[in-house]
């Protein structure tokens, strides 16, 4: 099998004076040519520092990755020929501000060995598709956070890089910007044969975008697969909320009742605030639990009891406690 | 399926809810102001030691200039010889002119850039008022860290600067009076930077060329040699400031004195900039609200 | 315009690349107009210094002369004080410049996004490098100019031109050392740039920008010999005021001891670099706010 991102065992570790935070902890991924992989996972993860390490610009503490079969530790030179990176999540701090979108695009394509009249033409073709000619000439400190990052996009194409890592890439763009982004990406890659390997943490982009995807939490591999395994693991997950007006001195009590019940199999999560009590439990199945749980808590004041949507994060929980199958 | 949006919503709400302050003086307020920025300062000690080190090389670049100019050019032209006295005076004084003339538009502009400034405008107007005058108090203390340290090193270099309580009095008085004329001049400023953004330029170039004009290294009748400066030079208020600050220290002339009245009616003549300075100012932050600029970048 | 379009022009195959010249040029435009934004800075600089060369030419008229030709410097404090001026903004421009252009870099992002190209780093900095030796050599000849409408003392031909433009050259490749550690510092550390005031003081006192360094006690004196400023100056000052040429002893003997730092400082200053650069990429502050 022809793999062009292979990562063994990365890991960082973060050392500051107070504390260690194991940013990445050992992942080992293979992504085929051809495939768009999506890399999920909520603030914190990890998804940021493993695609840094991946182009380069930080060094892991511990394994190693290639990138199209060359070293990411011995040539980075290499790497960063083959591969087309773009940040999102910073709003498009890493462009100058005090130039025009223009210059922007033309220094970066000349720094990539793009010749001056092909950055021209790939250039004047990327903002006629992403809208942005019209305001092509201004400071970039005048652009909107969209703009922004319609820019690094541009600018993570312009070498026509066969490999690109794309960190939330869709992050503050409008809806039907957004949509065009995703149109372009998935062009690139089922026409001009690339490889995309993407950051997100909202589940529906990656469910409609990708072949294969990856959940990642502090900064583990805890589910690899595609997005309708993923999906079928999170839909039978059973969340019923139940919110209370009561004082917190009775939260003890509530929970130890709730645990007591056959239907519930686990609390989720439980939030008190000055005059009420929100307590998230996972069931076996609604038609039994609510009625159970209504009449258990009766000499309590509930608000409501309901059926609930599971959250990403309570999704990455129930993920957590599975083995991941890497 | 039911989502629970709405409690969410009043959950975020919740966290944005501010509770009711107590009113607060405008002075308390101005105070807080000088106090955030002192503390600001303090947790920069790196800061504090760059300034230090930056005067006493300053003050000894001037320490050995001294010794290639001409005792009998300088009293000739009507100073006592000593020009380490006279250069550490026009340095330790030139510190005010920044602070109270471009500093206020700088910070502004930095506010505006940030988009700090509306939220402090929002608030209510008094606030900007405290900001304002925080501002100046603290450009007041940074200078005179300057100031003191600059005159303390000139002496321990053999300045000869007056030790006379009376002449401290008499300059520190002086002193006050100047900076509260360039205060005037840096609020009128401030007002017009808020709508005239290009300003900011001018007025950099203004203070760099106010320092040269007043004749902080060099007796302005030298002014002479450029017959148009010279002029320019006697109608800056800081000319005149200058001249009685350094005629109080080196020669201890009283401020009645022939040779100072002048000077003194000069300055006091400038006072009404003051008064003026914070109407301009006032005019302008209304043409803002108008005009919603003040979040323009 | 159809992503099918799109894709065909992103595609199109192009194997020409760019030579590093080329990119040394295109960094350094980019400098070049970055800067330009900031107006305010440029007028400031150049209004600190053309006033800074008026305040020395009106103190030189209660100078005592002698001070000066002691030190063998010809009769003129201005034409002195105008050469100080002029060559220690190259070193101010080029080496503090540097560092605060780097740590503005890694604040804002900018330079992650460069590292990110194949492009090397060495490249980029010479472009910076590039731009602000332009820039302070404009300066040099509006200083020059300044002082020749005021009448000061200078000897100007083509061959102190010649002189001049090579003296200037080696000033700044004896003096970039310096500011590559100090660069590297800024990077590691994040805070201030205190290498860079330090020299920046050390300079202004002991190298002779504004008086001759036989004023300083032996002591300091000595401190003098150690900075390659201090022979810059002491070059360009005899070419200029004497008509000196490359070929005069004194001359020689300057450009010696700068040839004796470019040899030294290099190697010394792009290791320290490189270990600084090595441990910002592992410690994942490229970018740092
Ligand atoms: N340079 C750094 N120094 C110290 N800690 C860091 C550094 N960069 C990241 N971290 C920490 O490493 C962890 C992972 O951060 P990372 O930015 O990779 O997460 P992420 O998945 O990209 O999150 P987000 O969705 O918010 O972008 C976090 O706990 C973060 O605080
Ligand atoms: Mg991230």
């Amino acid at each position: 099998m022809d793999y062009v991102i292979v990562s063994e065992d990365l890991t960082k570790i973060f050392k500051s004076k107070k504390k260690e935070v194991v940013a990445v902890d050992h992942i080992s991924l293979k992504i085929k040519r051809g495939e768009f992989f999506g890399l999920l996972g909520p603030n914190g993860a990890g998804k940021t520092t493993y695609t840094k390490m991946l182009v380069t610009l930080l060094i892991p503490d511990e394994g190693e990755a290639w990138i199209d079969g060359f070293s990411i530790l011995k040539e980075p030179v290499e790497v960063r020929k083959r591969v087309g990176w773009m940040m999102g999540e910073t709003g498009g701090r890493a462009l100058y501000w005090r130039l025009s979108g223009y210059d922007n695009l033309m220094f970066f394509a000349r720094l990539q060995n793009v010749p001056k009249d092909v950055a021209k033409r790939r250039i004047n073709a990327m903002i006629k598709f992403l809208g942005l000619e019209k305001d092509i000439h201004k400071l970039v400190m005048n652009y909107s956070t969209g703009m922004r990052v319609k820019l690094m996009l541009i600018r993570a194409l312009i070498h026509n890089p066969d490999i690109l890592i794309l960190d939330e890439p869709t992050l503050g763009l409008d809806v039907e910007s957004a949509r065009n982004v995703r149109m372009l990406l998935r062009e690139l890659v089922d026409r001009a044969k690339k490889t995309i390997l993407f950051t997100s943490h909202n589940m529906q982009e990656v469910e409609m975008l990708c072949d294969r995807m990856a959940v990642i939490n502090r900064g583990k591999i805890i589910f690899l697969g595609t997005p309708r395994e993923l999906r079928e693991k999170v839909a039978n997950m059973k969340v019923v909320e139940i919110r209370l007006v009561e004082d917190k001195g009775v939260l003890e009590d509530i929970i130890k009742k709730l645990e007591q019940l056959p239907v519930v199999n686990g609390i989720l999560s439980k939030e008190v605030s000055e005059r009420n009590i929100v307590i998230r439990v996972l069931v076996t199945d609604y038609f039994t639990a609510i009625p159970e749980i209504t009449s258990t808590l009766r000499e309590y004041n509930i608000e409501s009891v309901q059926r609930m949507l599971p959250t990403l994060e309570e999704a990455f929980l129930k993920l957590a406690g599975t083995e991941p199958r890497v | 399926m039911v989502l629970n949006v709405v409690s969410e919503v009043d959950e975020v709400l919740n966290i944005f809810q501010v509770k009711e302050k107590k009113h607060e003086s405008f002075i308390t307020r101005a105070v807080a102001s000088l106090y955030y920025q002192l503390r600001i300062l303090f947790e920069y000690r790196m800061a504090i030691a760059i300034d230090i080190i930056d005067i006493t090389i300053s003050v000894l670049i001037y320490y050995f200039v001294s010794f290639l100019i001409s005792k009998q050019a300088l009293s000739s032209l009507g100073y006592s010889p000593d020009y380490l006295a006279f250069a550490v005076l026009g340095i330790s004084l030139s510190r005010y002119l920044w602070s109270s003339i471009s500093r206020l538009a700088h910070k502004l502009s930095h506010e505006i850039s940030e988009g700090t400034l509306e939220s402090l405008v929002v608030a209510d107007v008094d606030n900007l008022k405290s900001w304002l005058v925080g501002q100046i108090m603290y450009g007041f203390s940074w200078s005179s860290f300057w100031f003191v340290g600059a005159i303390i090193i000139g002496m321990i270099l053999g300045a000869g600067i007056s030790t006379n309580l009376l002449a401290w009095f008499q300059a520190i008085f002086v002193l006050l009076l100047t900076i509260v004329v360039h205060s005037g001049i840096g609020v009128i400023a401030a007002g017009m930077y808020i709508k005239h953004k290009e300003l900011e330029t001018m007025l950099f170039f203004l203070s760099v060329a106010m320092e040269f004009l007043g004749g902080v290294l060099y007796p302005i009748s030298l002014l002479y040699n450029i017959a148009p400066l010279y002029y320019i030079s006697l109608s800056l208020p800081f000319t005149h400031g200058l001249e009685l600050f350094r005629r109080t220290l080196m020669d201890e002339l009283p401020l009645l004195h022939p040779k100072m009245i002048f000077h003194m009616v000069f300055l006091i003549a400038f006072l009404p900039l003051v008064y003026l300075g914070f109407k301009v100012f006032n005019k302008y932050l209304e043409i803002a609200k108008k005009e919603g600029i003040l979040a323009a970048y | 315009m159809r992503v099918e379009e799109v894709l065909e022009v992103i595609g199109s195959k192009e194997s020409s690349s760019v030579s590093p010249w080329d990119k040394v040029i295109i960094a350094m435009i980019r400098r070049a107009k970055i800067r330009f934004n900031y107006k305010i800075w440029i007028v400031f600089d150049f209004a600190n210094t053309f006033f800074m060369v008026l305040t020395y030419f009106l103190l030189a008229f209660i100078v005592k002369p002698e001070s000066i030709s002691q030190a063998g410097y010809g009769q003129s404090y201005f034409t002195f004080a105008l050469i100080g001026i002029a060559v220690s903004h190259y070193v101010t421009a080029s080496l503090r410049s540097l560092s605060i252009t780097l740590r503005f870099e890694q604040f804002h992002g900018t330079l992650e996004s460069v590292l990110s190209t194949p492009t090397s780093f060495i490249i980029i900095f010479l472009g910076d490098v590039l731009y602000y030796f332009l820039y302070s050599t404009a300066f040099l000849v509006l200083i020059i100019g300044i002082g020749l409408a005021l009448n000061a003392a200078l000897v100007i031909n083509l061959e102190t031109m010649l002189t001049l433009s090579i003296l200037v050259i080696l000033l700044v490749l004896a003096n970039l050392p310096i500011g590559i550690i100090s660069a590297a510092m800024v990077l590691r550390f994040k805070q201030g740039d205190p290498i860079g005031w330090l020299i920046t003081w050390i300079n202004n006192l002991l190298s002779g920008v504004f008086f001759p360094v036989l004023l300083l006690p032996t002591q300091l004196r000595f401190v003098s010999l150690l900075l390659p400023l201090t022979f810059s100056l002491d070059a360009i000052r005899y070419s200029l005021i004497w008509g000196a040429n490359l070929l005069h002893s004194r001359i020689i003997r300057d450009i010696l001891y700068m040839v004796i730092y470019i040899v030294v400082g290099y190697p010394i200053s792009i290791k320290i670099f490189s270990i600084a650069y090595d441990s910002v990429r592992k410690r994942g502050e490229l970018s740092a706010y």
